[in-house]
């Protein structure tokens, strides 16, 4: 039993790890191809993965309305948000196009007339964008807080950033415009300073960072592979 | 019709959700809960139509886009994910658990194996190669002067950038002297590239807010008085979000921190 329990789950991901990792390296077609299916094996098993995520957060909310917790009305909405979303999916009211029906019989986003995408288009994308959107106040008060050029390494924290905002907006671009478009003085427009800021400094930054993370995603791979990684296994027996 | 109270309701879910600027209130929870609930069916139905549709059931149980010129027949491999996504569903089962590891084995292994070749390729040598001067300088043998010495220069201050950096990370050697003044450089490189990355991430999401603002002026105009009614509608919500805010009592665990 602690066979099946402990060692086997190291063995399949040492097997699997180390096959994976060979047939990257042949590319005679059917290795290449076994490769493409063990692709689309681990995306199915995290399609059943999913419903995990899905059973959690409904399981937590429903037991936020069962035990009356405050502010369980907002758990309502949520689940009847779902709900709502998975009945709109079946557009028993309207036709599917002709075109998309035979691919996804269910309907969906495929077909524009239905609820679904009439949900999809109104409620989720503007509920979304607007999300996002407001993190853009956010980051200028975290900003205010850390732009303080307290320091030297700050102030060119806050130069970098200043140039690439003005860069990026008419507004900064015309504080420039009189410099001219061509030769020396034309590396001094704002559009000009935010495109080698990105492209130079920028591009070398995050490459020494990647470096660094390539080399950590292997390390961690090869401990995973050889079983010395077992984290992923949770705790217990 | 539904473009109509589609608009609308757009509209006002926009306004709920900017009403946390003010402060937290019930506006923005109700949006807040609705957009989870919808995005998870959301994410449901493009795991089903994206992959457990075409990849799961069209492969071994039904033929879903039938074909006059290809025959059609099922691919039981397919079933071994099916058996190992169930495995997975175990976790639910607090007596069987510890089966799910099996299928998340099989993940993690082909992950970590899949993942060494394609980083050790893209993430690793490629950076690296990219980054020496005669590399970058290709395209500019033959090119005029101007054009040449410019692009020379931006080579050499990407791989002293890069180089820079690296010692900068590099943890195995006290940072003094040379090293020392290389980590320093490092920072440096590294500060202007969090600066420039984190303006260009402001400048995305005001970006994303005036598409919102935009929607709210322009978009939702055809529906008449759009402006005027959304304004007035905006400031009613602040308000009462305002009024709600102030009169919440407080809840069990603030009292009991306290």
């Amino acid at each position: 039993m602690t066979f099946l329990r402990r060692q086997l789950p190291v063995v399949i991901a040492f097997v699997l790890g180390m096959f994976v990792l060979i047939i990257f390296y042949i590319p005679a077609a059917p290795m290449q191809d076994i490769g493409d299916r063990l692709k689309v094996f681990v995306t199915i098993i995290g399609a059943f993965a999913m419903l995990l995520g899905i059973n959690s957060i409904l399981g937590q909310h429903i037991t936020k309305i069962r035990k009356r917790r405050p502010g369980y009305g907002y758990s309502w909405v949520l689940i009847l948000g779902f709900v709502t979303m998975m009945i709109a999916w079946i557009p028993w009211w309207s036709a599917p196009p002709a075109d998309s029906a035979a691919y996804y019989p269910w309907g969906g986003l495929e077909n524009s007339k239905g609820a679904f995408y009439w949900m999809f288009f109104w409620m989720m994308v503007p509920m979304q964008a607007t999300m996002f959107s407001i993190l853009a106040f956010y980051i200028a008060s975290a900003a205010y807080r850390s732009f303080r050029a307290k320091t030297l390494e700050a102030s060119v924290l806050l130069v970098a950033a200043v140039i690439v905002m003005l860069g990026r907006v008419p507004l900064g671009t015309s504080l420039t415009a009189w410099l001219p478009e061509t030769g020396f003085w034309s590396s001094l427009r704002m559009e000009e300073m935010t495109s080698w800021l990105l492209n130079v400094p920028n591009a070398a930054g995050f490459r020494g960072i990647v470096l660094g993370v390539a080399l950590g995603i292997i390390a961690t791979s090869v401990r995973i592979i050889f079983g010395v990684e077992k984290t992923y296994m949770g705790g217990g027996d | 019709m539904a473009t109509f109270i589609g608009t609308w309701i757009a509209a006002g879910l926009t306004l709920m959700i900017l009403s946390f600027l003010y402060k937290d209130n019930p506006f923005f929870r109700f949006a807040e809960h609705l957009y989870v609930g919808i995005a998870n069916a959301f994410v449901v139905w493009l795991v089903w139509a994206t992959i457990v549709l075409p990849d799961f059931i069209g492969r071994v149980f039904i033929n879903i886009a039938p074909d006059p010129d290809v025959t059609w027949s099922p691919d039981f491999w397919f079933l071994v994910p099916g058996i190992l996504g169930l495995i997975m569903l175990t976790r639910m089962i607090p007596a069987i658990e510890w089966m799910s590891r099996w299928a998340l084995a099989f993940v993690v292994g082909w992950g970590a194996g899949f993942m060494i070749g394609p980083v050790l390729n893209s993430y690793l040598l490629a950076q690296v190669y990219a980054s020496f001067p005669w590399v970058n300088m290709q395209p500019y043998i033959g090119a005029p002067p101007g054009e040449y010495v410019p692009a020379l220069v931006n080579a050499i201050i990407l791989f002293i950038c890069v180089v820079t950096v690296l010692i900068y990370f590099f943890f195995s050697y006290e940072h003094k002297g040379v090293i020392g003044g290389g980590a320093k450089i490092g920072i440096w490189v590294l500060m202007v590239a969090f600066g420039a990355s984190f303006g260009s991430t402001v400048m995305a999401r005001v970006s994303l807010f005036v598409g919102r603002a935009r929607f709210l002026v322009q978009d939702a105009e055809p529906s008449g008085h759009a402006f005027s009614i959304l304004l007035t509608l905006g400031i009613l919500i602040v308000i009462i979000a305002a009024i709600v805010g102030r009169r919440q009592p407080p809840t069990k665990e603030s009292e009991s921190a306290e």
